[in-house]
């Protein structure tokens, strides 16, 4: 792609400490994201998939600075001069140049603090997976839906009024539903209210934490209509987490798939769903059930668990349980291959050791 | 629309919860008995002026009606009798008043003392909760009588009132309960997505704590405290019966039996002057018991209303 | 029996919630029947009834519900039970060794104290007592045959205790002994039974290294693991029907594939029937043999699964089956929303949503017709069965 993405991740880290013994300290880590790299494209929908302990969720409340990250750079709104410019300054080992330091500091989200970190919180937001959990029950719609113009000064009085009730409108509310609580609603209005809160300072880009999972499925397809909707009218850029194919096929304009912490494919949605090519990928799609009876599976494709986040398998974390297993994958970790048509994939299948 | 307009919209959910409350309230015959005893009280309290016109500037104070030392039955005019000279129907009365004075305002600086100490601990973590939580446990091991002997005996010559120590020492002993309560919650509710939500928006800690924690993690102490307003009156008038507390001539329930004390074995028989302890007593037994069943209410009411939801 | 008899008819189940807010109309006449060593699966939106359908089955109605009238009957060895008739004792003996379920979430159906074998071992415990007593009396007598002084002294103690247990199993002799420290452990060799049995039952399911997944605690097991051993507790005792509220819906989807094959498999060496409530099309078409299909309290269309997904008749059978996320094609919803059951849509509770409507639909509530064998619909476009207004 020839224009700078939106949201460049590099090598993103985040390790959740586990304490113990007597004096609590540190002994173990779970490495939920463990080295990842990233494009988002400005107005796309990126589909991140991949089973629980994959670290998708942590990943997108990272890259929004929900939590804070154990190394790496997130890059928002860099232009591609500057990108360039940091990548030259990092690889020829500048570290302490005050050029670097400079822009760092402006495009990198990772050292955001106080004030320009609030300032972030209009532009990034998040739709929760669970609208029962993720609405406070003893707050008014209008005030949970109101509160982020508030918080960030946007608004006040009859301006805030009237902002509310206009997003509560786009998502398919109306006025009478302001002065409701909560638990008024159903599951899907509900969510919608989580999407209207989200969108109402205009945000540029949105983590949506698997948001049609805990809604019903006839009402699913309503809200995933509402969501495309609403990218084409307020130009937003979306992070999808799912662990629901179907729903990520039909949203999501490119998808990336996780295991343990890392990204093992990436590629435009329509390449990805015709020709997996990472063997979890292919485990992954061969998995889901199929609303036809004719088409029954013999065999389960992917057999045992999911190892432990806290002790990842040596080299390629998928070895274990890949059927394609090789001696190289127990010991070298494969990097992204760029097999064409912007689709990556991190497996020595297609490495140049692998194919040795 | 109109500023009354959007003013009615705005109570009118907390309008639907009242009526939800109060149909509850409707449904068990203990809650409604437990309210209705508390509501006579507190139309007792409010009609003190009315019923004992007071005599005094200071309308706390029992009327002297009489300079004989020993106890008057009831009659017409002294409808709860005369002991040691003060006429009981008058301390009964305002001793309404007392006693939710004490019980209250004990409850109510309980309340905000743990609230805040409970809620920092809870939502900060670390250091800080574990300085908090070693300073409550600290406070625990204080006795509560004991204390309250003590203020008084320090505090009175300096000029307070003996109530007022009595108050103070159990405000200061009444808060530990509470902040392990409210700490719990706050705890369990800490990690909820909305919590984390609000923080995405860009709330300060401030406003997180104040909006969306306290709402929420307050209802367990409201019901742990209206079932202890009574137990704080019980206590404060064992406090006044043994003569730390209230100053002489107070209307208070503990105050007016502790009168009793010299008088319940008599030459006469044991019976001789009931109405000395007897009528206060059933003051102070009624009241506490509206209380406790009105806190009863209360969690029937406030657990399965948010299960239920 | 006969493969095709009926193990539990459902007649005319009607089911309300008396709430504050107004008289839940939450089952208006259910009409189901489960066959022997079927696995029906029970599709249906939250709310519409699918759960407290198959808890009724086993007598189980949480307050504020009330089963107004209806008609629900069990057939085991030829006889027929009545489970609304009866007491809630008799219902005990029937949960768990006849009718079992397991729910959605297998970490909120473990004791977290307990291992996996104290568990499944409570379960044995309850129903299968007299014969684990037998099998220890029978080790008992084993030993005894070569024992001498002391010891054969504790094992004849020990006999006698369990012939108390066989015959009395509350008998206040054991309720003490079990209180009183040394004597207590005479319950040492029924646990060991126990024991393996509990591992016998795992190795029989399947369920990989079940001597160490016996001694595991809960929390040392994984999701899927969890809800195996759930689905073991369940099919401990060997139930004729085993409900199955959901067991999918939380895993991982290589997990979920992993326990529909496992189940799948399972299927063809236990006799039970599974009634499987769902709301993903997809499983039912991996795992179920017949699919009844539900709606604000009522079932709208039964079928065996080949002819449901190729042949939909009701309405809103084939707005879900369409709105299933396909890739290139846009998205379809059933327009509007499920409907509160406190006030419910006169005549067909669709018919709201429903692009067929007609003025009947408004009016009069539809029958379940069979239309084609074995395919019932309850919708006015297939009024008397068999004739279709296309």
């Amino acid at each position: 792609m020839s224009e700078a993405p939106l949201i460049k991740i590099v090598q993103l880290k985040k390790y959740y400490p586990i304490l113990g013994g007597l004096l609590r300290r540190k002994v173990a880590e779970v490495k939920a994201v463990d080295g990842v790299t990233l494009d988002i494209y400005k107005g796309e929908c990126l589909g991140v998939v991949g089973e629980s302990g994959c670290g998708k969720t942590t990943l997108g409340k990272t890259i929004i600075r929900l939590l804070d990250p154990n190394g790496g750079h997130i890059f928002f709104k860099a232009p591609k001069d500057a990108l360039e410019e940091i990548e030259k300054l990092m690889n020829e080992g500048y570290t302490n140049s005050p050029r670097l330091k400079k822009l760092l500091a402006e495009y990198d989200l990772s050292l955001y603090r106080g004030k320009k970190l609030k300032e972030l919180r209009r532009k990034m937001q998040i739709v929760y997976q669970d609208p029962t959990t993720s609405l406070n029950p003893r707050m008014l719609i209008k005030d949970i839906v109101g509160e982020p113009l508030k918080v960030q000064k946007l608004a006040k009085g009859e301006e805030l009024r009237r902002r509310v009730l206009d997003i509560l409108q786009r998502v398919g509310l109306t006025e009478k539903h302001l002065y409701r609580y909560p638990h008024e609603f159903s599951g899907g209005q509900r969510q919608r209210i989580a999407v209207a809160r989200a969108l109402v300072t205009h945000p540029e880009f949105v983590v949506l934490d698997e948001p049609t999972s805990a809604v019903d499925v006839s009402v699913r397809a309503q809200l995933l209509s509402l969501l495309q909707d609403l990218q084409k009218e307020f130009d937003l850029t979306y992070m999808f987490v799912s662990h629901d194919l179907s729903v990520v096929e039909v949203i999501s304009h490119r998808v990336a798939v996780m295991y343990l912490g890392k990204i093992v494919e990436c590629a435009p949605t329509e390449e990805i769903f015709k020709e997996p090519l990472h063997p979890y990928t292919q485990a992954l799609f061969e998995s889901i059930p199929i609303p036809d009876p004719a088409k029954r599976k013999e065999r389960p494709p992917l057999t045992g668990e999911v190892p432990s986040p806290v002790n990842p398998p040596s080299g390629c974390r998928f070895h274990p349980r890949c059927k394609y297993a090789m001696d190289i994958c127990g010991k070298v970790e494969p990097s992204f291959v760029d097999v064409g048509q912007g689709h990556l994939v991190a497996c020595h299948l297609y490495t140049k050791e692998g194919k040795k | 629309m109109g500023r009354w307009e959007n003013f009615r919209k705005e109570i009118d959910p907390t309008i639907k919860e009242i009526k939800f409350m109060l149909y509850k309230i409707r449904k068990s015959p203990l809650s409604l008995a437990g309210a209705s005893i508390v509501v006579f009280f507190a139309l007792l309290a409010i009609m003190a002026p009315v019923l004992a016109p007071p005599v005094y500037d200071d309308p706390f104070q029992m009327p002297l009606v009489s300079y004989s030392a020993t106890p008057m039955p009831p009659s017409a005019e002294h409808p709860f009798g005369v002991m040691n000279g003060y006429d009981l129907y008058y301390g009964c009365i305002w001793g309404t008043i007392t006693a939710f004075r004490i019980g209250v305002v004990v409850v109510a600086a309980s309340l905000v003392i743990a609230t805040i100490i409970g809620v920092i601990a809870g939502y900060y973590g670390g250091i800080i909760d574990e300085i908090l939580m070693r300073f409550t446990d600290i406070i625990i091991a204080f006795p509560g009588l004991i204390l309250a002997m003590v203020f008084v005996s320090v505090l009175v010559p300096t000029g307070w009132n003996p109530l007022d120590a009595v108050l103070a020492a159990l405000i200061l002993v009444g808060w530990p309960t509470y902040t392990r309560v409210i700490r719990s919650e706050v705890l369990r509710i800490r990690h909820e997505d909305f919590i984390e939500a609000a923080k995405a928006v860009g709330c300060s800690d401030f406003r997180v704590i104040t909006r969306h924690i306290l709402p929420n993690t307050i209802y367990p102490i409201l019901i742990m405290a209206s079932l202890d307003i009574g137990s704080i009156v019980l206590t404060a008038a064992a406090l006044s019966f043994l003569g730390i507390g209230a100053p002489p001539g107070f209307s208070d329930w503990g105050q007016i039996i502790s009168y009793s004390r010299q008088w319940i074995y008599s030459p006469k028989g044991i019976h001789a002057y009931w109405y000395g302890y007897t009528i206060p007593g059933i003051f102070i037994f009624t009241f506490v018991l509206g209380w406790n069943l009105l806190g009863d209410a209360f969690r029937d009411i406030l657990d399965p209303m948010i299960r239920r939801r | 029996m006969e493969k095709n008899e009926n193990l539990i008819e459902i007649r005319g189940l009607v089911l309300r919630f008396f709430t504050y807010e107004g008289v839940v109309r939450a089952l208006e006449g259910i009409d189901l029947d489960i066959r022997q060593g079927e696995t029906l699966g029970l599709v249906g939106e939250t709310g519409c009834g699918k759960s407290v359908t198959a808890l009724s089955t086993m007598g189980i109605v949480l307050p504020p519900g009330k089963i107004i009238r209806g008609d629900i009957r069990l057939r085991k060895d030829g006889k027929e039970i009545d489970i609304l008739k009866l007491s809630e004792n008799d219902l005990q003996k029937i949960r768990g060794e006849d009718i079992s379920i397991v729910f959605q979430e297998p970490r909120a159906a473990l004791n977290p104290i307990f291992t996996v074998k104290d568990q499944i071992g409570e379960v044995l415990l309850l129903h299968r007592r007299k014969e684990l007593c037998e099998k220890v009396l029978k080790k008992l007598e084993k030993e005894l045959k070569n024992a001498k002084g002391f010891r054969k002294f504790i094992l004849n103690f020990e006999k006698s205790m369990y012939q108390t247990m066989k015959k009395n199993p509350k008998s206040l002799k054991l309720r003490i002994a079990s209180k009183i420290p040394i004597l207590r452990r005479f319950q040492n060799p029924l646990k060991d039974i126990v024991k393996e049995e509990v591992v016998r039952i795992l190795e029989m399911l399947r369920i990989p290294d079940p001597q160490r997944v016996a001694e595991m605690y809960p929390h040392e097991l994984s999701g899927g693991m969890a809800q195996r051993v759930v689905i073991a507790m369940a099919l401990a005792c060997n139930p004729v029907l085993l409900i199955a509220d959901e067991p999918t819906t939380n895993l991982d989807v290589t997990v979920q594939a992993q326990i529909l094959h496992w189940l799948r498999e399972l299927k063809k060496e236990f006799k039970s029937s599974i009634l499987y409530i769902t709301h993903d099309l997809g499983v039912v078409a991996e795992l179920c043999d017949r699919v009844a299909v539900m709606y604000a309290g009522n079932i709208v269309e039964i079928a065996d699964v080949y002819t449901l997904f190729k042949n939909p008749l009701h309405p809103y059978t084939r707005g879900l089956l369409e709105s299933i996320p396909r890739p290139g094609s846009p998205l379809k919803s059933i327009p509007g929303t499920v409907p509160n059951l406190i006030n419910p849509p006169p005549g067909c509770r669709f018919h709201t949503r429903c692009c067929y409507a007609m003025p009947i639909c408004s009016d009069v509530k539809p029958k379940l017709v069979e239309v084609e064998k074995d395919h019932r619909v309850a919708c006015h476009l297939f009024p008397h069965g068999g004739s279709q207004n296309e």
